[in-house]
């Protein structure tokens, strides 16, 4: 069980970063006022363009970044990862491209190191290993040096050291980012399965297919608000097309109309 | 605790599985030390050798006769000299009238040195007058080896000294006369020659160089390769993680500064040959067992300190270029500091110097290479020491809590 209540959070920009985003405001309100919730056993994505304010909100999510206003509460337990953020990060797991391993070290040395951060004893380390390496084939390569191991194989490692403790909920960043089809595919089963098991899983992209494929509901996210919450087949009906890229272009056009701004 | 510790393991394990990393930080700053100053001490032997075979060219003006006083007598100059000058020396005996002559030469190198007496010398002495005579002795320190002939010339004198209190009874006046000493030529090279003063600032910079490396690695480097956010999603608190950096940082880079210490301690016998300008020196100079401890104590407190602000630094930075950047007006500050102790003469005790941050460890470290480090002195200096430590330890701390520093773009 994921909970996002009013989530706000503004970045005060550089003078670079100014001139990248083309303003004249020194702040960048990447979140405004995010609400959704997402239930255990269903996979919720976060659908909107380059900058919309997707890794934001997974970052608060996550605990690496604290909201301005708004609150984040997990499990059942509803732990506030605001102000529990330790004890929060226990039930979560963050996944991004962004997030990296250190490559000097095997998968079994980095799978073990992890998990004694979370606290686990090493028998549980050890079971959950098993799985996760059997299941993304990493077996063999246990004990090579993640530097000399492929993309994709680097990917699936991050994946399973990620999942480490057994997560509740796990938030995943642009999931098949920079990733070739088969091994997206594995990812995507994988998430799948995790939704099986009950797993509270939240996604982020930009790629209409993958969200269409993927999510249970999604949440249309355009310069921080989140649009239009709902199943596939409500946003279709909602605005009246059969094709989710065509939605997303009425409601962007309609947030556009509205800001009384051109396209 | 846990956390703490399976952070250093891993940052430790990530350095000592790395050839590359071995080598540059505990295989060659020992190596080079050994090298550079066990040449160094070579060359002074050698230089000392060619010393003892060298003939000094030497005039003595108003040279006096025999001096006897109450039935007791002390032989002339001349024979004193011939029975006690322990070097090799061709000596012309002059009145004062070629004085200005001979010390034209003297400024063209063509001789080593003049022994100047005063011409009414025997009589002040026989006379016991209450004023001394002042005997001055001329050399030009451009010259190869004035300082060592002057220093044989300065004993012999003194020997000859004694000789003439030994013939009187009035044991109270067994101040005879007074040595002036004036060289002419180039100051700075006789400073340059003192080597010692140039091992503080050698220490400083290996010292901060062997964390300087891995301590922009382990923070500024994990943030640019995104692997410290893998870190901040786990439930290891902040502070853990930090203090968990500085100690592997700092266990390194003491290491690193052990090997240099051993280099070091390889080769200070020859060291001391070097810092010794006299004969009498050679050899002679040694560190007892406090000086090696006090030495080694304000190294370790500099190592503490100088991984301190490196690690403020790499977690302030965006990426490894950027704490380069930034450390390097630090490091440069703390040459700085080094270098101004090179240049400057005599070593201050007034405590106030013993605890500018950088500055008193160099002070200590040159005050210990030249037995002038106080008891106190060495307190304050590693106390103040730590005590920056502390504190630049409890900024490290606030900044990795800070999600502006961990996460800026
Ligand atoms: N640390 C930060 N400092 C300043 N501005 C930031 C920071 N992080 C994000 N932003 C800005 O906030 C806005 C939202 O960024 P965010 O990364 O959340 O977008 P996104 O939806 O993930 O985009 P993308 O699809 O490109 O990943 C952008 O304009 C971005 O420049
Ligand atoms: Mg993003």
């Amino acid at each position: 069980m994921l909970k996002v209540k009013n989530v706000t959070k503004t970045f005060r920009l550089s003078k670079k970063q100014m001139k990248l985003e083309n303003t004249t405001n020194h702040h960048k309100i990447a979140a405004n006022d995010v609400s959704f919730e997402v239930e255990p056993g269903e996979i919720f994505g976060l659908l909107g363009p380059n900058g919309a304010g997707k890794t934001t909100i997974l970052r608060c999510i996550s605990t690496l970044i604290k909201p301005d206003s708004g609150d984040v509460l997990i499990g059942d337990e509803m732990i506030s990862a605001v102000n529990e953020d330790n004890k929060a990060r226990g039930y979560l797991s963050f996944l991004t491209s962004e997030l990296k391993l250190e490559d000097h070290f095997t998968p079994n040395y980095l799978f073990n190191f992890f998990g004694r951060l979370y606290g686990l004893d090493d028998e549980t380390i050890e079971k959950n290993k098993q799985k996760l390496f059997n299941q993304f084939g990493i077996n063999e390569f246990a004990e090579v040096k993640v530097s000399q191991l492929s993309t994709g194989m680097k990917q699936k490692i991050s994946i399973a050291v990620s999942l480490v403790h057994d997560p509740e909920i796990i938030i995943f960043d642009e999931p098949t980012n920079g990733l070739d089809v088969l091994t997206a595919k594995t990812v995507t089963d994988y998430l799948f399965q995790l939704r099986n098991e009950g797993k509270t899983i939240i996604v982020s992209t930009h790629i209409m297919n993958l969200a269409a494929k993927l999510c249970d509901r999604i949440g249309i996210i355009i310069d921080g608000k989140l649009r239009m919450v709902g199943t596939l087949d409500e946003i279709l009906k909602s605005t009246n097309t059969t094709d989710l890229e065509d939605a997303f272009f009425i409601i962007f056009k309609q947030v556009k109309e509205e800001e009384g701004g051109a396209l | 605790m846990r956390n703490i510790w399976t952070i250093v393991k891993k940052e430790l394990t990530r350095v000592f599985t790395d050839k590359g990393v071995i080598i540059s930080l505990f295989i060659l700053p020992p190596l080079t030390i050994y090298l550079i100053y066990g040449l160094m001490g070579m060359s002074a032997e050698k230089a000392n050798k060619s010393a003892n075979e060298y003939t000094a060219i030497v005039y003595v003006i108003n040279a006096p006769d025999k001096i006897s006083s109450n039935e007791k007598e002390a032989a002339s100059f001349e024979a004193f000299l011939d029975e006690n000058l322990e070097i090799n020396a061709n000596i012309t005996y002059e009145d004062s009238n070629k004085l200005v002559e001979i010390k034209t030469k003297l400024e063209n190198e063509e001789i080593d040195l003049i022994i100047e007496f005063p011409s009414n010398f025997k009589e002040t002495v026989e006379n016991y007058i209450d004023t001394l005579p002042k005997v001055n002795m001329y050399y030009n320190i451009n010259k190869t080896y004035a300082e060592n002939i002057y220093l044989s010339f300065q004993n012999t004198l003194t020997l000859y000294e004694n000789k003439i209190a030994g013939t009187r009874v009035d044991l109270d006046l067994l101040k005879v006369f007074e040595i002036v000493k004036d060289k002419t030529g180039d100051d700075e090279k006789e400073k340059g020659s003192a080597i010692s003063k140039i091992l503080p600032l050698l220490i400083v910079i290996y010292l901060m160089a062997g964390g300087m490396g891995i301590g922009m690695e382990s923070v500024a480097g994990e943030k640019e390769r995104g692997t410290i956010a893998t870190l901040l999603v786990t439930p290891i608190k902040r502070s853990q993680l930090a203090i968990g950096k500085i100690i592997s940082i700092s266990i390194i880079s003491v290491l690193s500064s052990i090997a240099s210490f051993i280099g070091l301690l390889a080769v200070m016998p020859s060291f001391a040959k070097i810092g010794g300008d006299t004969e009498e020196g050679f050899g002679k100079i040694s560190y007892d067992l406090t000086d090696y401890a006090m030495l080694f104590t304000v190294m370790f407190a500099a190592v503490l300190l100088f991984v301190a602000i490196i690690v403020v630094v790499s977690t302030y930075s965006k990426s490894v270029k950027q704490a380069g950047t930034l450390v390097m007006p630090i490091y440069l500050l703390v040459m700085g500091a080094a270098f101004f102790n090179v240049f400057t003469q005599d070593i201050p005790q007034s405590i106030s110097s013993y605890i500018i941050p950088i500055y008193n460890i160099v002070l200590a470290l040159k005050a210990v290479f030249q037995f002038e480090l106080s008891i106190t002195n060495w307190l304050f200096t590693v106390a103040s020491t730590f005590g920056y430590t502390i504190i630049l330890i409890f900024l490290i701390q606030k900044m990795f809590r800070s999600e502006k520093i961990m996460f800026n773009k």
